[in-house]
C-alpha cells in the first residue's frame, strides 16, 4: 500500500535585508552574501504573483539588469539558468554570482550601469509557513483530481520549494511520489520533464494533470492506476 | 458597521477565509496590542478600525490604545512625519525633549500588556523604553507606515536607538527600509476594507445625491484627488494639471480632502489650494470630516480619471480605494504608488503636472481604455491590496517572531 500524497501549500513573509544594489558591482556583492532563502525568493516570486501580461523575465535578477539597468546581454544570462541542475540555494547563488562577475570582466563597461534613486536592486528574503491543504491522494486519479482543486500555492510548493534541500538529485514532488510510491518510473521521468519556469503555475498544473490523464486513459479499462 | 469574516469569501473566496482561520487556530486567545496616535483620520486608524474586529473573531483577543498629547506633540511628529520622508525640517534638542516627555506620560498611563505589541509609526516608538523585563515572551514590533528610506539623518540617530530594542519592524515596501536596522524587517502593504463604507458598492441615487450635494454636474468628466490637504501630496500640482486639461477637455476637478486629529498643517495647506484654486465654479475644493468615508466611496465611484500626483508618499492607499472602485489612477512615480499603479495597465505613473495632464487628456479621449484600466485596476488589488491579505500578514509575523530561529514554519 503507497503512503498517500499529502498536499501541502505555501505562504510566504517576506523581509527586507537592508541590502541593495545599484550597480552590477553592487549587485554581486549582494548576491555574494545573500542568504540562501534570498535567493529563492528572488528566483520564483514571480510565479506566485498575479499577472495581467506574460512577465518576459522568470527571475529579479534578470528583470532588474534588463529593464533597470538595460544590460540585456547579462539579463538574458540570467534568465537562461537552468534551476534545477543545483541542487541548493547556494550552489544556485554561486553560479548567478559567477554568472555576474564573468559578464564585468568579460565587459568591464557594464559596471558604470547605475540604476536610479528609488529602483535599486532591494535585495529581500522570505519566510516559508507551510500549512496542509486537507487533501491527500491513494493512486494516480485521486491524485489527477486533487490537482484541479488544490491552490496554485500549493502546485508551487511542490514544483518549486521541495527542490532545492541541499540533498541528491529531486525531482518535483508529484514525480518523486509517482516513482516512490506507485513504482511508475516512465510516468514519472515524464512529469519530472515538465520545467515550471517555462509555465504559469496554471499552465504547470495542466500539464501534470495532462500527463496523469494520458496516462490514465492509455491503461487496460477496470484497472486502477497505482 | 463591523463586517464578520465570512461576508468576505463573496470578494476573496472561501480559500482565503479558510486560510485565515487556520493561520489564526494556534494563536487563539493571544493578546495582541495595537497603539497609534490617533483614533480617527489617515490610513492607519482606518486599517485599525477595520482590523480589529476581525483579529477578535479570528479568536485573539486584540485591542488598541491611542495617544494622549497636546498641541506641541503633535507639532513635534508632524515635524517628525515630514523629517523621516526626508523634508528638510529643522528638529532642536527642545523637539526630541517635548517627543520624549509625552511618550514617558503615556507609558505610565497605556500598560503594554500584549503578547504581541504593534506601534504604529514614529509617534509611540519611544514606548518601547517602558518594556517591563519581566515580560519575558512579550513580542514588540514597531510598524512603520511611512518611506524611512532617507530620513533627516539626525532624527533617525534619535529614532533608531529605540527601533531597535524591537524585536521586529514592518514596512510597507523594500524601498522604505533601513540599510543597518538589526531587527528583521518585514514587509506589508497596507490595505483596504472592500466592505467598509468607504468601498463598499454604493447605488447610483447614493452618488448623484453626494454630487448633488456639492453642485458636481454627473454628465461632464470629474478629475479627483482625495487626500489629506498636504504639500506633499501637491494639491497645487493638481490643479494646474486640470488646467492643462480643461484647456482641450471639458472637465471637473474635485480636490476633496480630510483632516486628522494630530495634522495641524492642514488648515494652511487648505488656505493655499483654495488660494489656488480661485473662484472656478468646475473647480471643486472640498474639506470633508475625518468620518466622510460614504462622500469620498461616492465621489471616487463618479470621477472619470483619479489622481494621486504625491510628490512623497507613505503608501498612497488613495490609489487602491480608486482602483478598487474601477477607475483609472494617475499617480506620482513615489512612495506606494509605484507598487500599486501598474503603469500602463491600471493607470499611469507620472513626475509632472504636465505628465498628469497628457495622461488625463489621453483617458478622457479614450474611454474603453480607461474601462479596461479599471476592470484590471479591481483585480490588482482582489490580488493585492485588501484587508484580508494584510491581516494574513500581520498572522504571519506573529508566527514568525515566536519562532525567530525558524527558516521555515510549519503549521
Amino acid at each position: 500500500m503507497p503512503s498517500p500524497f499529502l498536499f501541502r501549500k505555501v505562504l510566504y513573509l517576506v523581509e527586507a535585508t537592508g541590502r541593495r544594489a545599484a550597480t552590477l558591482d553592487e549587485l554581486l556583492r549582494v548576491v555574494a552574501v545573500a542568504e540562501p532563502r534570498s535567493i529563492g525568493y528572488h528566483m520564483h516570486r514571480e510565479f506566485l504573483a498575479h499577472k495581467f501580461v506574460h512577465t518576459e523575465w522568470p527571475n529579479d535578477f534578470a528583470d532588474w539588469t534588463t529593464r533597470v539597468l538595460g544590460d540585456e546581454m547579462l539579463g538574458e544570462r540570467l534568465a537562461n539558468l537552468v534551476v534545477f541542475k543545483y541542487r541548493s540555494h547556494e550552489a544556485l547563488r554561486a553560479r548567478i554570482a559567477a554568472i555576474i562577475a564573468e559578464h564585468l570582466l568579460q565587459y568591464p563597461e557594464a559596471a558604470k550601469l547605475r540604476a536610479p534613486r528609488g529602483r535599486e536592486f532591494y535585495l529581500c528574503a522570505s519566510r516559508p509557513v507551510v500549512m496542509e491543504c486537507a487533501q491527500s491522494a491513494l493512486d494516480l486519479a485521486d491524485l489527477a483530481r486533487c490537482l484541479t482543486s488544490v491552490p496554485a500555492s500549493s502546485v508551487f510548493f511542490h514544483m518549486f520549494e521541495t527542490r532545492f534541500d541541499g540533498a541528491a538529485h529531486r525531482d518535483n514532488d508529484f514525480a518523486e511520489w509517482i516513482r516512490g510510491e506507485l513504482g511508475r518510473h516512465e510516468l514519472a521521468r515524464r512529469v519530472a520533464d515538465i520545467d515550471p519556469y517555462m509555465f504559469s503555475l496554471e499552465e504547470a498544473r495542466r500539464r501534470v494533470i495532462a500527463v496523469i490523464a494520458s496516462e490514465l486513459d492509455a491503461q487496460p479499462r477496470g484497472k486502477e492506476a497505482r | 458597521m463591523e463586517a464578520a469574516l465570512d461576508a468576505y469569501r463573496v470578494v476573496v473566496g472561501d480559500r482565503t477565509i479558510d486560510e485565515l482561520r487556520a493561520l489564526a487556530a494556534p494563536l487563539r486567545g493571544r493578546r495582541v496590542q495595537n497603539i497609534n496616535a490617533t483614533r480617527v483620520g489617515g490610513g492607519v486608524a482606518e486599517i485599525l478600525h477595520r482590523m480589529l474586529p476581525l483579529m477578535r473573531e479570528l479568536g485573539l483577543d486584540a485591542s488598541w490604545d491611542v495617544l494622549e498629547g497636546a498641541d506641541e506633540f503633535y507639532r513635534v511628529t508632524k515635524a517628525f512625519h515630514n523629517a523621516i520622508q526626508g523634508d528638510p525640517v529643522e528638529i532642536g534638542p527642545f523637539d526630541y525633549e517635548v517627543f520624549l516627555r509625552w511618550n514617558r506620560k503615556n507609558a505610565e498611563r497605556i500598560d503594554l500588556h500584549g503578547d504581541f505589541v504593534f506601534i504604529h509609526d514614529p509617534q509611540p516608538a519611544a514606548l518601547v523604553e517602558r518594556r517591563a523585563p519581566s515580560a519575558r515572551g512579550q513580542r514588540l514590533i514597531w510598524r512603520c507606515h511611512i518611506d524611512a528610506s532617507h530620513p533627516h539623518r539626525g532624527l533617525w540617530s534619535f529614532l533608531e536607538r529605540f527601533v531597535r530594542r524591537y524585536d521586529a519592524s514592518i514596512f510597507s515596501a523594500p524601498q522604505f527600509t533601513q540599510p543597518r536596522l538589526p531587527v528583521p524587517q518585514f514587509l506589508v502593504a497596507p490595505a483596504i476594507d472592500p466592505l467598509s463604507d468607504k468601498n463598499r458598492p454604493l447605488e447610483a441615487d447614493e452618488v448623484r445625491a453626494v454630487l448633488e450635494r456639492f453642485g458636481i454636474d454627473p454628465a461632464r468628466p470629474i478629475l479627483l484627488q482625495v487626500s489629506r490637504f498636504d504639500r506633499f501630496k501637491d494639491p497645487v500640482g493638481v490643479i494646474q494639471a486640470y488646467r492643462m486639461v480643461k484647456a482641450t477637455n471639458d472637465c471637473q476637478l474635485v480636490l476633496a480632502g480630510g483632516g486628522a486629529s494630530d495634522d495641524p498643517e492642514g488648515a494652511e495647506v487648505l488656505a493655499e489650494v483654495r488660494d489656488a484654486a480661485g473662484n472656478e465654479p468646475d473647480l471643486h475644493v472640498l474639506e470633508l470630516p475625518p468620518d466622510a468615508h460614504l462622500t469620498i466611496n461616492a465621489l471616487q465611484r463618479a470621477a472619470t480619471v483619479v489622481f494621486q500626483k504625491s510628490l512623497r508618499e507613505g503608501f498612497g492607499l488613495t490609489v487602491s480605494e480608486a482602483m478598487w472602485k474601477g477607475r483609472p489612477v494617475i499617480g506620482g512615480a513615489t512612495g506606494g504608488i509605484p507598487l500599486q499603479i501598474l503603469d500602463g495597465l491600471t493607470g499611469y505613473l507620472v513626475s509632472s503636472p504636465e505628465g498628469a495632464a497628457f495622461r488625463a487628456r489621453y483617458l478622457l479621449n479614450h474611454p474603453e481604455a480607461a474601462n479596461e484600466m479599471g476592470r484590471r485596476g479591481i483585480e490588482q488589488v482582489r490580488q493585492n491590496f485588501l484587508l484580508t491579505r494584510n491581516l494574513c500578514d500581520y498572522l504571519l509575523i506573529m508566527h514568525a517572531v515566536t519562532r525567530a530561529e525558524a527558516t521555515t514554519i510549519r503549521l
